[in-house]
């Protein structure tokens, strides 16, 4: 029973491929797989922003918000300084990272709603500094975003930005004192203030992390879009968290992975994907992503380290 | 004579390996208050709390007025007319008075749905006034000072009278510890009116109060029961080498590798105080010594070993390590100034359970397993090899989750976590709580190597042979003032009595 729930996420990823394909053969070919990746590319960037919260024992709802505000940025910013909106996109996205953890860490609140609020204070300033409407990323100003847009050696390049953030997180999470104290903290914060841990610091950190990844993700995907739009996330946070919890990260803090987040990301996409190619209403997805999500949660969570539920 | 209301036969209780006490065999008689004298970790505590049904015995039974019942939680308990004053009071505060005292019995003021507050109000009042007491039901508990809270405890307890006819048994456990003693008398009258319809079990370290109130006295002893009397018959000396035992049992200790006072002074503490907890406070630890804390609980030596870790911050007073003054606002700069903490609650506060070995033991320093500032995994697994193997850890591999490893063997890995941290001073809550004799041995061995290093040790342990066995001195706290500082030098080891006649 250990191992089989060890290694459902994966069983699940394939057995979803098969059912589909059987389904719909067409399914199985190597465009659908790119359209899958790179439908997953977007996702799984600001997955493992939410991963870091996770790990530590709480969570990050403030991603999706933040990722819009980003793209709207990039958007606005691109005529004037070019390159160097990306970097005042992310740096935004840190400091909204950084309110979090100011609400979260310094004024002891909890940090569902810490980071509910903060996505609130985005997602409201994106839509005041547009007028409530989209961005567009101008034909002038395209040469700008063409590393991600672009296709290095027939691999789309928003593919190994994401790829590139997976092997940087994946050293941050198992080589790194950060990466430790997450784990650590998740698993017994307790034992880790007694040991010595800068408990608070480390927090923050992860919410910061959290928010930069975020806008790292709303960058591909106005760039992908070739728009920025505040209501361009939306409907992320539920696929996002859905796949770290699916690909087996206990929701309680302290036990996961970031190879496991992959997987989580890829089986949300080939269900989206799938989804459309099975003909299934776009509208039902969330209704599966939601159902998804508990069977999970129910699988995974550890009910005798938990007498209490809030 | 009188009947026998409540009596235990073989009564056994184990945590674990851990054995809590066994085959206990204890009568209570009618209108009869019974004391109960043993150790901290002598078994009295959890010996209540299954008479009380908060924990099952695992063996043994329980007769109650001449039956032979199981009592499964406190709830149960109290249909059979047995409640419980805690320790630890359980007001809850933001209720009133006499919303407290029918905590969980709202049925009885049940009118369509709502609650009859004025009939609640009179059924608190008359218990209140039974107590002597003249808190009114509708007072805030928050606004209560502690020994009226006791009394609401008390008033609780009583309201068990409505349910059940006869007599009441009404278990207290040391309900004087935090008590001035203008209110232990006061308690001390309550208990003596309550006696009139009731039988009572009281515990307490302090054995003048048990001569002073109770009929007959249990002693326990490392879970035990090794003795009983008329308190008629019995005196605070006989009571003493009953609960500690003749022998000091030098071999056991390692008392012949008990380094000898070195002249270099660690830590020195001056006129510490924290509110409510100890005053003035001074002392000073050197290099290599082992420095024993006694004290009864509420004698404040767990709020002083919890300040000098940096979880409280004194109100008054200073700290110099090594000849520099220290602040120590968290665990944090503790560590930073070398100082490791050994908890007394090994679980929660010593080892992450779900955290591997290697993981947890490495955990106090990161830093010298960097290379460009990536953790080698490789010199992570050799150094915990290496401590496992010069600490005999007993565990499979270093991957092994903590949660696996044996009482004792995780107590070696918290030691080797502070070990390799390089720490100075090693404040040691417990160290041998809940382990059994074979690892008790390996800890005092780790303690004396330890020592030989020229690391410091300030220990608060679960019984005075301990603390004389292994320290160098030891500071003797009551009513959170330093009695007395008691010289414990190899060969030359102070009776217990020399040390308890401070504390109690």
């Amino acid at each position: 029973m250990k191992y089989i729930i060890k290694y459902s996420p994966i069983i699940s990823l394939f057995t979803l491929l098969f059912a589909i394909g059987i389904h719909t053969p067409q399914f199985l070919q190597i465009s659908t797989f790119i359209i899958i990746a790179e439908d997953a590319a977007t996702l799984f960037i600001m997955s493992t922003g939410i991963f870091f919260v996770i790990m530590l024992g709480g969570i990050d709802l403030s991603v999706q918000s933040i990722a819009s505000l980003c793209s709207v940025i990039l958007a606005l910013c691109l005529p004037q300084f070019g390159y160097y909106s990306f970097f005042i996109a992310i740096l935004v996205g840190s400091i909204f990272g950084l309110i979090s953890g100011y609400f979260h860490v310094t004024l002891k609140i909890p940090s569902f709603i810490a980071t509910l609020a903060t996505g609130g204070i985005a997602a409201s300033l994106s839509l005041v500094i547009t007028n409530a409407s989209s961005v567009q990323i101008l034909q002038e100003e395209k040469h700008y975003i063409r590393w991600i847009t672009d296709t290095s050696f027939y691999i789309p390049n928003e593919l190994l930005v994401s790829f590139f953030i997976f092997i940087l997180c994946w050293f941050l999470i198992n080589f790194t004192k950060f990466g430790r104290y997450v784990t650590a903290i998740g698993a017994g914060e307790a034992v880790a203030w007694t040991s010595g841990i800068d408990v608070k610091l480390n927090k923050y950190f992860a919410l910061i992390l959290s928010a930069s990844l975020a806008a790292i993700s709303g960058i591909v995907l106005s760039s992908r879009m070739s728009a920025g739009s505040p209501t361009l996330a939306n409907e992320f946070l539920l696929p996002a968290i859905a796949a770290v919890i699916i690909g087996g990260t206990a929701l309680t803090g302290g036990v996961g992975s970031i190879q496991r987040t992959l997987i989580g990301v890829l089986i949300i996409s080939v269900l989206r994907i799938g989804m459309t190619f099975i003909g299934i209403n776009i509208f039902a997805q969330q209704l599966v992503f939601g159902c998804m999500l508990i069977i999970a949660v129910a699988l995974t969570i550890d009910r005798s380290k938990i007498p209490i539920v809030k | 004579m009188n009947n026998t209301v409540l009596s235990t036969v073989q009564l056994t209780k184990y945590f674990g390996e851990f054995i809590a006490f066994e085959n206990a065999n204890i009568e209570l008689k009618e209108n009869e208050i019974i004391g109960i004298v043993g150790e901290n970790g002598a078994g009295k505590s959890t010996l209540l709390k299954c008479l009380n049904g908060l924990h099952q015995p695992d063996k043994g039974e329980i007769i109650l007025k001449g039956n032979n019942i199981n009592i499964k939680n406190p709830t149960d308990a109290a249909k059979n007319g047995i409640g419980m004053v805690y320790q630890e009071q359980s007001v809850l505060p933001n209720l009133t008075v006499a919303e407290n005292i029918y905590l969980g019995q709202e049925d009885k003021f049940n009118k369509f749905g709502l609650i009859n507050k004025t009939k609640l109000h009179n059924f608190a009042l008359k218990k209140l006034i039974q107590l002597g007491s003249n808190i009114k039901p509708h007072y805030k508990c928050s606004e209560l000072s502690f020994a009226d809270k006791q009394i609401v405890e008390f008033a609780k307890v009583l309201t068990l009278e409505d349910n059940v006819k006869n007599n009441l048994i009404i278990l207290l456990d040391e309900p004087t510890s935090v008590l001035e003693k203008k209110e232990i008398n006061n308690l001390f009258e309550i208990m003596k009116e309550l006696k009139n319809y009731s039988s009572l079990i009281f515990v307490s370290h302090r054995l003048e109060e048990i001569l002073d109130i109770s009929d007959r006295i249990y002693v326990m002893k490392n879970g035990e029961v090794i003795d009983s009397m008329k308190t008629k018959e019995a005196t605070i000396d006989k009571l003493h080498s009953l609960m500690v035992g003749k022998d000091l049992k030098h071999k056991y200790y390692k008392e012949d590798l008990q380094n000898n006072l070195k002249k270099k002074v660690v830590l020195e503490v001056k006129n510490l105080s924290l509110n409510n907890a100890f005053e003035n406070i001074s002392f000073s630890l050197h290099q290599g010594e082992v420095l024993g804390f006694a004290g009864v609980i509420g004698s404040g030596i767990d709020q002083l070993t919890r300040v000098l870790y940096g979880f409280l911050k004194p109100t008054t007073g200073k700290i110099y390590i090594n000849e520099h003054l220290v602040e120590l606002n968290s665990p944090k700069d503790a560590v930073r100034n070398g100082v490791g903490y050994l908890p007394k609650d090994r679980r929660s506060e010593g080892l992450i359970q779900f955290m591997s070995l290697s993981n947890n033991l490495t955990l106090t320093n990161l830093n010298n397993l960097k290379k460009y500032g990536i953790i080698s995994r490789i010199k992570e697994i050799n150094l915990t090899n290496e401590w496992v193997k010069k600490l005999s850890i007993k565990a499979n591999n270093v991957d092994i989750l903590c949660n696996y490893l044996s009482g004792g063997n995780q107590q070696k890995v918290v030691l080797a976590k502070w070990m390799h941290a390089g720490v100075s001073i090693m404040i040691m809550d417990h160290p041998t709580r809940g382990i059994d004799v074979g690892a008790k041995k390996e800890v005092y061995s780790v303690i004396r190597d330890l020592t030989n290093r020229g690391i410091s040790i300030i220990i608060v342990s679960d019984t005075i042979e301990e603390t004389i066995g292994l320290s160098n001195n030891i500071i003797v706290l009551k009513d959170g003032e330093l009695k007395q500082i008691v010289k414990s030098n190899k060969g030359n080891k102070p009776l217990p009595i020399e040390i308890l006649k401070y504390m109690v």
